[in-house]
């Protein structure tokens, strides 16, 4: 009876502790999605001191999966993305030239690219162009944004391809200083940006376009505003290098 | 008497005049000094470095032809999608086009809430996209001339990305597309922009 007894405390016991015993697993995005936006984690640069302006950027991005929330099944509106952009200095009025890679709901990862001149509508003063094949996790690939004195445009490039050009002039069309952008993004704040904390995703070579058209080594340390979900995280390496993962 | 008045008038006449013209000489140089919110073309108060940035697009020569009989055009990517020839035979069927789209798992949801497809046999050139030679820039296009079956949703949701700070806007719907090399059977491109041009 005593034995039946014991038996019986240790089950008890270790259903009550068990729940506090209990590990949330690594990158597991929420089941359920909360508030749809544009949440970020990453670094930008769109006040600058020095008077020294800049009209492209450049990074290496290592590819990694985002997981997403469950509850919304959208492949196109619950995505995990990544990327590097040059944008209209005035923010109110957005505007912006990228590349990155990107995975939606249920789906693989895929370059993409995409420009809008920051003119309402956004549907019919934007354009984008994805991959048509699918990306491994942990690829490496350069994705930047070239002013280009040939065309008087903004090249968006990923590697040594072209991806996709504007066509209207970025100087004229919007405010200068630019913004420089390298982010992690998601719709919502319940799913993972890319990156583990064994295997991060990360930005590295960074580098900015000065007015001289040059690309150099990215000279200032960029702004790194504080991840907009706790779940996320973010490191910096050095001036030309970043990370970021769920934690 | 009458003398007086007439100096007095004249006097004040001139006054006026001089006082309205202090004015408008003001209120001129006032709207020249008004900084433009958004500068449209160099001006003399930008830094030359700046300044040598502004001007017009160059298009490219191929974007800035006239259409083509049966000719669709997507400007903003630089795809221009032409009839396919009379001896032109797709080795794949249209159906088989769309397969390749379906398994890819890129924008799967454009079956459900992107509208009717329709799939067309073309010519597909795409002008824009391609690697770069880094001392002429001059872009080797990844399709030229390849005859292509282009699978179109016309109805699909634009998603927008980005940038931090920025307002959030809505991206409304617009053609999807997705180009299959119709000899092959590979994926060839895809893209998203509202507005073709049709001749």
């Amino acid at each position: 009876m005593r034995t039946i007894f014991s038996r019986f405390m240790v089950v008890a016991a270790f259903c009550i502790v068990a729940p506090f015993l209990s590990v949330p697993a690594v990158d597991a995005a929420l089941a359920t999605c909360g508030v749809g936006g544009n949440w970020f984690d990453g670094k930008d640069q769109s006040v600058y001191t020095n008077g020294n302006y800049y009209e492209g950027v450049s990074a290496v991005i290592t590819s990694r999966i985002g997981l997403v929330c469950d509850s919304d099944t959208s492949n196109s509106n619950n995505f995990s993305n990544a990327w590097s952009m040059i944008a209209n200095g005035e923010s109110a009025s957005g505007g912006w030239v990228q590349t990155g890679y990107i995975r939606g709901y249920g789906g693989h990862i895929y370059h993409f690219g995409q420009v809008w001149d920051g003119i309402a509508p956004f549907s019919t003063h934007s354009a984008t162009r994805y991959g048509a094949s699918a990306l491994a996790s942990g690829e490496r690939h350069r994705y930047w944004q070239q002013w280009s004195s040939s065309c008087y445009c903004e090249l968006a490039m990923i590697d040594v391809t072209q991806w996709i050009k504007t066509t209207w002039n970025p100087f004229g069309t919007w405010t200068t200083p630019f913004e420089m952008q390298f982010e992690a993004e998601t719709r919502y704040r319940e799913s993972d940006v890319p990156g583990t904390p064994a295997a991060p995703a990360q930005w590295d070579t960074m580098q900015a376009q000065a007015y001289s058209d040059t690309f150099i080594t990215m000279p200032n340390v960029l702004q790194q505003p504080a991840p907009d979900s706790t779940r996320w995280a973010i490191s910096t390496q050095s001036v030309t290098q970043f990370r970021v993962w769920t934690k | 008497m009458r003398v007086r008045w007439y100096a007095g008038t004249c006097i004040a006449f001139v006054a006026v005049a001089v006082a309205v013209a202090v004015v408008a000489a003001y209120a001129v140089r006032s709207e020249g000094r008004r900084a433009p919110t958004r500068p449209v073309a160099a001006d003399a108060s930008l830094d030359p470095a700046e300044a040598r940035h502004y001007g017009p697009v160059v298009p490219d020569a191929a974007q800035r032809a006239p259409l083509a009989p049966g000719e669709t055009r997507y400007q903003k990517v630089g795809a221009r999608l032409l009839p396919p020839k009379a001896t032109d035979h797709a080795a794949i069927a249209a159906s088989d086009a769309l397969a390749v789209f379906r398994e890819s798992g890129l924008r799967p949801d454009v079956f459900s809430d992107g509208g009717t497809p329709t799939i067309d046999l073309v010519r597909y050139t795409n002008d824009e996209v391609g690697p770069v030679d880094p001392k002429t820039g001059a872009v080797t296009p990844t399709a030229m001339d390849r005859l292509a079956w282009v699978v179109t949703f016309p109805t699909a949701a634009v998603v927008v990305y980005g940038g931090r700070g920025h307002a959030s806007v809505d991206g409304g719907r617009c053609p999807f597309v997705y180009v299959v090399d119709a000899a092959s059977g590979a994926p060839i491109d895809s893209f998203q922009e509202c507005a073709p041009l049709h001749s």
